[in-house]
């Protein structure tokens, strides 16, 4: 039994070792197939896409590639990879080439023991996603094997202009084509410009659409805008379209100038720019791209350049003056109007939306609406524009209706110049009818004035609506009396008044206290014509007869008792007062020693005097 | 005589640009009112379209430019309110209702987001509803009026000896008191305050930032203010309990310095 058992083990320990002899033959023969074959991801691309084919290196040089009909190889680098296959470490270096395709179609690539086969669609089944990637490098230099054979300029700009002549305003299509030559690696640096201040481009696509074309029987790569020009003036114009690009190329270590372009163009861009065609042929030829493989794997440099397109004339004519409706806004193009109101019923003094549509061809920046009137059914707000579809601009107008019942929503009238017709066309929206309940029982227009206008917004959540007069505004919440102003303002009056009062007291008192003093004095001379009369002595009834007269007629003509003269009294009293005038002037004739004549009754006269002064105290 | 020439020449020329001033202010007026009436109508288009922070920052920027009116605090108070702000929401229907007493959307709407914030409401008695028939400026001058009539009338029916003026000045009398006594109740609402802090405001013991928070007082809250004391002010509430409260979270309805 042992005897057997061993001879067991023994079979069983040659078959392991058969088998494993066996299995390291087989992963040897893979490892070798492996090493040998070329590969290329993905084996299908669309035209315009570009796939890797990765060849194994041989003595660390690339192989030569077979030329293929229809395809280019654009050498990438180098990658190396360790592999450990039963304990057994391995190098395997891969040079990588970049394929890109002239033509769809099937390809077979003859490299290695088998060839590879390789298809290309059409370019249109892949439009979108190349697209997409329009900002991504394009394909590499230009493969060894198309290098001898190419012609023609490696990049160029294209703008195409349907219109050369147009109207100030007038929206004209526009379509920038840059052309980049299959195998130029070119990134965009920007966007397409026209290159004339008198024009603005607008809708200009963000991403250009990407296509393939053959032109001479070379295969470009286009990248295509399209957009709209406006002028802003009139006159004219040259345009100089530009487009800036970035420009990759490898330097070759070995070569004393590292820059190819430096000693192309001396830095001087607008060098490279100026002849596009000229000039990119001499980048083929000098670039790093021409030289041998070895210069390959040198250093990778980005240079910003600029295309220029052929500089187009353009003739911008004004708008004309006779016939522009006096609501023309600027509008050019063809258009037209419609209008809709939200909600489709409404409340009175609750606001709605009009909604302005205008939609056509033309420069939409351009137009714009007055919107609808205030009247005195509706309440209205200047319009606002809206973010608006293609071809599409819309306004927002908050309009409130005044009252209750049924409203008619004018019609909205817009005007814009027809460029082909050459006139100015007036569009109308039509006219829309709504239905307004009235205001709600529960919420009364408030009164903040009685003429003031009526609320703008509906109660919303509960509140009551907004006012829409700004009533009377004040400088202050403060109330009156706790201002600096208030209390000299009504106190003001009241101290005038009494210093008024008190002024006009002073004086009454003062004039009772002169008249009294007066009196009594006139009184004092009237003893003294008494006491005259009794002692007959005539110089002395005079003197006090004349000085009592002249403190009475002093104060009744405001004079003082010294100016008081007969003359003067003569002057102004009548014939009825000649005794008075009399006694002054004899008074008068005494004093300056002159003899008078006796009266012919002292008595007789004093009483005259008497009643006279009386008569006079009355009056004054 | 010079001395008279130069006081008449004086007098002419203070009157010329007297004159000059009301001219360029007539002038200027309705300019300035146009101008700021689009501003208006914008803040209200804003809020109409539910644009309630644009509406308040025209409104704001309205009352900075040209002052206070009762509709503009009412347009105000009902734009903080639909954006959710009680606090100034409270405090601008309170400022409309110093202007419009009687004005019933404020009422309505001040009673509509009291309820709304569950903001205590306290029937007032009678004279103060009494005093809010007119505001406290129609008192202020209606007394002043009223006091002037009844001295003129008394004075003039001593000097003339007319009786039927002491019968006028008695009745000016008597609406000059009660204009005075309107204000005085009025007087005591000017003192107000409202917590416009957002939620709620810490009463405090004493007006120190370390002092015990007693209680605390919500959005919207009205209070009397009785003192002030560096960044703190003394508050009562409706409930009479008073304490300190951060002078940032309350503003007077009535500004010293408006």
């Amino acid at each position: 039994m042992s005897a057997m058992q061993a001879k067991h083990k023994t079979m069983l320990g040659l078959a392991a070792t058969a088998w494993g002899l066996a299995m390291s033959l087989v992963a040897s023969a893979a490892l070798a197939d492996t090493d040998a074959n070329a590969q290329i991801r993905p084996s299908r691309i669309s035209l315009g896409q570009s796939a890797e084919l990765r060849v194994p290196a041989k003595s660390g040089r690339a192989p030569a590639l077979p030329q293929v009909d229809g395809l280019h190889f654009q050498q990438m680098g180098q990658r190396s990879e360790m592999r450990d296959i039963n304990g057994v470490v391995s190098k395997q270096d891969w040079i990588l080439y970049r394929v890109v395709a002239d033509r769809p179609g099937k390809f077979d690539i003859p490299i290695g023991p088998r060839p590879l086969a390789f298809e290309v669609t059409p370019a249109g089944a892949s439009t979108a996603s190349a697209a997409s990637q329009a900002a991504r490098p394009s394909p590499a230099s230009a493969s060894p094997a198309q290098r001898g054979s190419s012609e023609g300029p490696l990049a160029f700009l294209r703008v195409r202009l349907p219109n050369k002549k147009m109207f100030i305003g007038q929206a004209v299509p526009v379509t920038f084509k840059a052309y980049f030559r299959a195998g130029t690696e070119v990134t965009l640096a920007g966007a397409p410009s026209l290159g004339a201040s008198a024009f603005t481009v607008g809708n200009l696509d963000d991403s250009p659409h990407q296509s393939v074309e053959t032109i001479d029987g070379v295969p470009y790569r286009v990248a295509t805008w399209t957009g709209q020009i406006s002028a802003a003036m009139s006159g004219k114009f040259t345009t100089h379209a530009t487009l800036p690009i970035i420009a990759r190329y490898r330097v070759a270590p070995r070569q004393p100038a590292a820059d190819p372009f430096t000693s192309m163009f001396d830095d001087d861009e607008d060098v490279f720019s100026s002849s596009p065609s000229a000039m990119l042929r001499s980048f083929m030829k000098h670039s790093s791209f021409g030289g041998d493989l070895d210069d390959m794997f040198g250093q990778v440099r980005e240079r910003e350049m600029t295309l220029r397109a052929r500089a187009q004339g353009i003739q911008v004519q004004p708008l004309p003056r006779t016939g522009q409706p006096s609501n023309f806004g600027g509008a050019v193009g063809r258009f037209d109007v419609r209008t809709r109101l939200a909600p489709s019923t409404g409340i009175a003094f609750s606001p709605m939306t009009l909604t302005i549509e205008v939609s056509g061809q033309g420069n939409l920046d351009r137009v714009a609406v007055a919107g609808l009137p205030a009247s005195a059914d509706w309440k209205t707000y200047p319009p606002s524009a809206k973010q608006s579809a293609p071809g599409n601009k819309s306004f927002e107008q908050a309009v409130v209706p005044q009252r209750g019942g049924h409203l008619e929503l004018p019609a909205i009238s817009l005007s814009y110049f027809d460029p082909e017709q050459k006139r100015y066309i007036t569009r109308s929206s039509t006219p829309i009818d709504v239905e307004v309940a009235a205001a709600p029982t529960g919420s009364p227009v408030p009164t903040f004035a009685a003429t003031s206008p009526r609320p703008v917004s509906k109660p919303a959540a509960g509140l009551r609506p907004n006012r829409v007069d700004e009533g009377r505004f004040v400088a202050t919440l403060l109330p009156p009396y706790r201002r600096a102003w208030f209390w000299p303002v009504v106190t003001a009056p009241w101290l005038v008044l009494a210093a008024g009062v008190t002024r006009s007291r002073v004086r009454h008192h003062s004039a009772r206290s002169h008249r009294r003093a007066t009196k009594e004095t006139i009184d004092r001379y009237r003893q003294a014509m008494k006491g005259a009369v009794a002692a007959e002595d005539t110089q002395r009834f005079y003197e006090a007869a004349a000085a009592g007269l002249c403190i009475r007629l002093g104060q009744i003509w405001h004079m003082h008792p010294d100016d008081v003269t007969a003359a003067e009294a003569a002057a102004r009293l009548g014939p009825g007062d000649a005794s008075i005038v009399a006694v002054l002037s004899a008074a008068e004739q005494l004093r300056y020693g002159a003899a008078v004549a006796e009266p012919a009754s002292l008595a007789g006269l004093k009483a005259s005097i008497d009643q006279r002064l009386e008569q006079l105290e009355v009056r004054s | 005589m010079t001395d008279h020439h130069v006081t008449r020449k004086g007098f002419s020329w203070t009157t010329i640009l007297a004159r000059a001033a009301i001219i360029v202010a007539v002038l200027a007026g309705p300019a300035r009112a146009a101008a700021t009436t689009a501003s208006f109508d914008d803040a209200n288009r804003a809020y109409a379209e539910g644009h309630y922070g644009t509406a308040i920052t025209d409104f704001e920027s309205l009352v900075r430019a040209r002052g206070w009116s009762a509709p503009l605090l009412y347009d105000l108070g009902n734009a903080y309110a639909q954006a959710g702000r009680i606090g100034p929401a409270v405090l601008s229907y309170e400022r409309a209702r110093v202007l419009a007493p009687r004005n019933a959307d404020v009422a309505a709407n001040l009673a509509y987001v009291r309820a709304h914030a569950g903001l205590p409401s306290h029937p007032a008695a009678w004279y103060q509803i009494a005093s809010g028939y007119l505001s406290v400026t129609g008192w202020t001058w209606l007394a002043v009026i009223a006091l002037w009539l009844a001295a003129a009338s008394l004075l003039a029916a001593r000097r003339w000896h007319w009786r039927r003026l002491v019968h006028v000045g008695v009745v000016a009398l008597l609406l000059g008191v009660a204009g005075v006594s309107a204000i005085a109740v009025s007087e005591q609402g000017l003192n107000r305050a409202v917590v416009v802090a957002n939620k709620s405001a810490a009463v405090r013991v004493s007006p120190f930032d370390g002092a015990l928070s007693e209680s605390s007082l919500s959005e919207g809250e009205v209070v009397a203010v009785l003192g002030r004391h560096g960044d703190f002010v003394h508050v009562r509430d409706s409930r009479g309990r008073a304490g300190w409260v951060q002078s940032s979270t309350v503003q007077a309805i009535v500004p010293r310095t408006s």
